[in-house]
């Protein structure tokens, strides 16, 4: 049996060559490190793109934010593999998804804040029409526009939790915060979710059903 | 001899911080606290409010997450292109917003897609 040199995901077995044929895709890889055992570039992108994308369009809101934010994505994916260290390969995909949000949002604020009056149109426009934002968005409109109602650090701490289902340490680590603080945008955020909801008329909808 | 201090309790008073909240209703707390934390829920409406509160949100989002949206196909394709798009034409214009390309190192790239070639080649 290889020694082991990776950190595994707390679920993760420590691995023999029985549980090793149970992987598939680049978990071999996080749990071997063996190069050769890393997918194709296809493969990889059948693996995780859903999932990315999921994410990047619930961070984002939009279909179109989202699918700049999958690509930009892969694209570093693609420009970091051969540096990319066994270790968790969705945790990687949610950092690098996460921090290119954040990123853009602040990118945009700057915009905004730069913007001169008569650039002021170019602004919005960037923007998605209402329409591509509740077109497929089948999370539930109001949650949604809850969701996109937050900060995009809280944001991104709840989506992170209840969307993705990560653990606070991972929400920790791959928002690059302290655990106080991932507990706290939890908290707050979820709070604010409500208060948006209630205050548009939706309280309902948090109570009996999300659709 | 030192005396061992009785583990802390919640008065009545001394509610749950709003972040022990969160921890609570997600599991994060460790045993301790969460013992702590229940104790003082079955006594307190206001904190076991915040809690429900807490639930409800999360509930929401939880359920609401199964029905995932999927990327369409033709992002698909980009994806699938970014090796070749980024290897032939380094430098090239890829996005709709016009943001710049990232450099690739051409001689690098060529050096990773002869070895990805050959680990592929040596799978089959």
């Amino acid at each position: 049996m290889p020694e082991s040199r990776t950190v595994l995901p707390p679920d993760a077995v420590p691995f023999d060559e029985a549980s090793l044929e149970d992987l598939s895709g680049t978990a071999v890889f996080d749990a071997t490190g063996d190069r050769a055992s890393m997918p194709s570039w296809d493969e990889l992108v059948r693996e995780h793109g859903d999932r990315v994308y999921r994410l990047a369009y619930r961070l984002s809101g939009n279909a179109q934010d989202a699918e700049d934010l999958t690509q930009d994505t892969f694209i570093r994916v693609f420009r970091s593999l051969q540096d990319y260290q066994p270790g968790t390969f969705e945790g990687w995909l949610h950092r690098i998804t996460t921090n290119l949000f954040l990123d853009m949002v602040r990118r945009r604020n700057r915009i905004r804040m730069e913007a001169l009056p008569e650039d002021y149109d170019r602004v919005p426009a960037k923007g998605p029409n209402p329409e591509e934002i509740y077109h497929d968005a089948r999370l539930g409109a109001d949650l949604q526009s809850a969701l996109d109602s937050l900060g995009p650090e809280y944001r991104a701490a709840v989506v992170l939790c209840d969307i993705e289902g990560l653990s606070y340490e991972e929400i920790g680590a791959t928002l690059g915060v302290k655990l106080g603080t991932v507990r706290s945008r939890i908290h707050r955020g979820r709070q604010a979710l409500r208060e948006y909801l209630r205050e548009n008329g939706k309280a309902e909808v948090v109570r009996v059903d999300a659709g | 001899m030192t005396m061992v201090q009785p583990p802390r309790r919640f008065g009545s008073t001394e509610h749950l911080a709003s972040e022990a909240v969160a921890a609570y209703v997600d599991g994060e707390l460790r045993m301790a606290p969460y013992l702590r934390a229940a104790q003082h829920l079955a006594e307190c409406p206001e904190c076991a409010a915040e809690v429900e509160a807490q639930q409800q949100a999360r509930r929401a989002l939880r359920a609401a997450a199964e029905d995932a949206p999927e990327m369409s196909s033709s992002l698909r394709g980009a994806l699938c292109s970014i090796p070749s798009h980024l290897f032939d034409v380094p430098g090239a214009d890829r996005t709709r917003n016009g943001a710049k390309a990232p450099e690739v190192d051409a001689a690098q790239s060529e050096a990773w897609f002869a070895a990805r070639r050959w680990a592929i080649r040596r799978r089959r």
